[in-house]
């Protein structure tokens, strides 16, 4: 039976993106402004959908703990090692949730920075047809739609690092001052 | 640090911006796609006669989206008082000119060989017949030429070529 519910979720999934690339095979030659606005903002977002999910999942995780909610470290943990075997080994069992978060939002930045240059460059190269430093009337306007498409995800990786910097920062004070209390705790035992 | 309430009214001002540019880009592209796709009229510029190869060379501007042909050229000449020419009438002389959108472009009108040289205030009518990619209907532009006159006719040429700009 999952079989088979495997099998028509793929055949559906597959005649979607046909049907995509019908729509857009299509549209390009009368509308190739649309389909390269279509074509930049998917291509751009199959980039940034690890920065997206990433950063939401942190800002999302570092808000729960703030307000005082149970995050379970493993889960945690998984997103910055490849294994369970791999996180046993560097301790990570051992560290705070807004520690881990921590070390998961620089393991993002590689990527940030990444995407970031390549936003980057496209919109150079819209910026110089749009100034006329090139010109093509066929490349152009198409350059620029790719760039408005791109620039959609973009937006969306810059509000998210935003707000799981807020959060984190938020956590991370929380998580010190944790610590500072149970080792006063501790000095006052002794 | 930012409150989340700062950095999403940042976020969602950008996203307004960037919604805004997405408009007015795809709503440029339809206005710039249908304005190129209206044939216009052309405009003569300026005329000049060359006495060596005996013709008037025109200077036609196609102000349109499309590009237009001109298929066909007649013209009247009438003498001026210094000349001994009778005056006479030539058409439908076959020619393929074709007008880029915005250029202006230059078309040559051969008088009639072993005719006089043009004197002062000697007048030809020239009329270019051209057709337009969107339907099989001749159109006519008429242009009035006279030899060395500045007079009514450069005139009118010369509010037409401000007009046409």
């Amino acid at each position: 039976m999952e079989r088979v519910v495997w099998w028509i979720a793929l055949t559906l999934f597959i005649l979607s993106i046909a049907l995509g690339l019908f729509v857009l095979a299509v549209t390009v030659a009368s509308n190739p402004e649309a389909a390269a606005f279509v074509l930049g903002l998917l291509g751009f977002w199959l980039f940034a959908n690890r920065l997206i999910f990433g950063f939401g999942q942190i800002a999302n995780l570092a808000s729960s703990f703030v307000e005082g909610e149970e995050v379970e470290k493993e889960e945690v943990a998984k997103k910055v090692a490849q294994s369970p075997e791999e996180a046993k080994l560097r301790g990570l069992e051992e560290l705070s949730v807004a520690a881990l978060l921590a070390i998961w939002r620089s393991s993002l930045e590689p990527f940030k920075y990444a995407y970031y240059l390549g936003f980057f460059l496209l919109f150079l190269f819209a910026l110089m047809f749009e100034l006329n430093i090139i010109s093509s009337l066929v490349i152009g306007p198409v350059v620029e739609a790719l760039t408005l498409g791109a620039s959609i995800p973009t937006v969306l990786v810059w509000g998210l690092e935003l707000l799981s910097g807020y959060y984190l920062s938020k956590a991370l004070e929380k998580a010190v001052k944790e610590i500072e209390k149970t080792e006063g705790e501790k000095k006052e035992e002794k | 640090m930012r409150k989340p309430a700062a950095i999403l009214t940042l976020v969602g001002f950008v996203m307004l911006l960037l919604g805004w540019a997405v408009g007015t880009f795809f709503t440029e592209r339809t206005v710039a796609k249908a304005i190129a796709t209206i044939p216009a009229s052309p405009i003569v510029l300026n005329a000049k006669y060359d006495k060596e190869k005996h013709s008037i060379f025109y200077s036609v501007l196609n102000p349109g989206g499309t590009p237009l042909t001109v298929v066909e050229e007649s013209f009247v000449f009438t003498p001026g008082s210094e000349s001994k020419e009778k005056g006479y009438v030539v058409s439908h002389i076959p020619v393929h000119v074709v007008l880029p959108p915005g250029v202006v472009t230059t078309v040559e009108l051969k008088l009639k060989a072993g005719t006089e040289k043009l004197h002062v205030g000697d007048a030809v009518l020239a009329t270019f017949t051209y057709v337009h990619p969107l339907s099989k209907d001749l159109y006519s532009v008429i242009h009035p030429f006279t030899m060395g006159v500045k007079g009514e006719n450069k005139k009118e040429v010369k509010n037409g070529k401000e007009g046409g700009k």
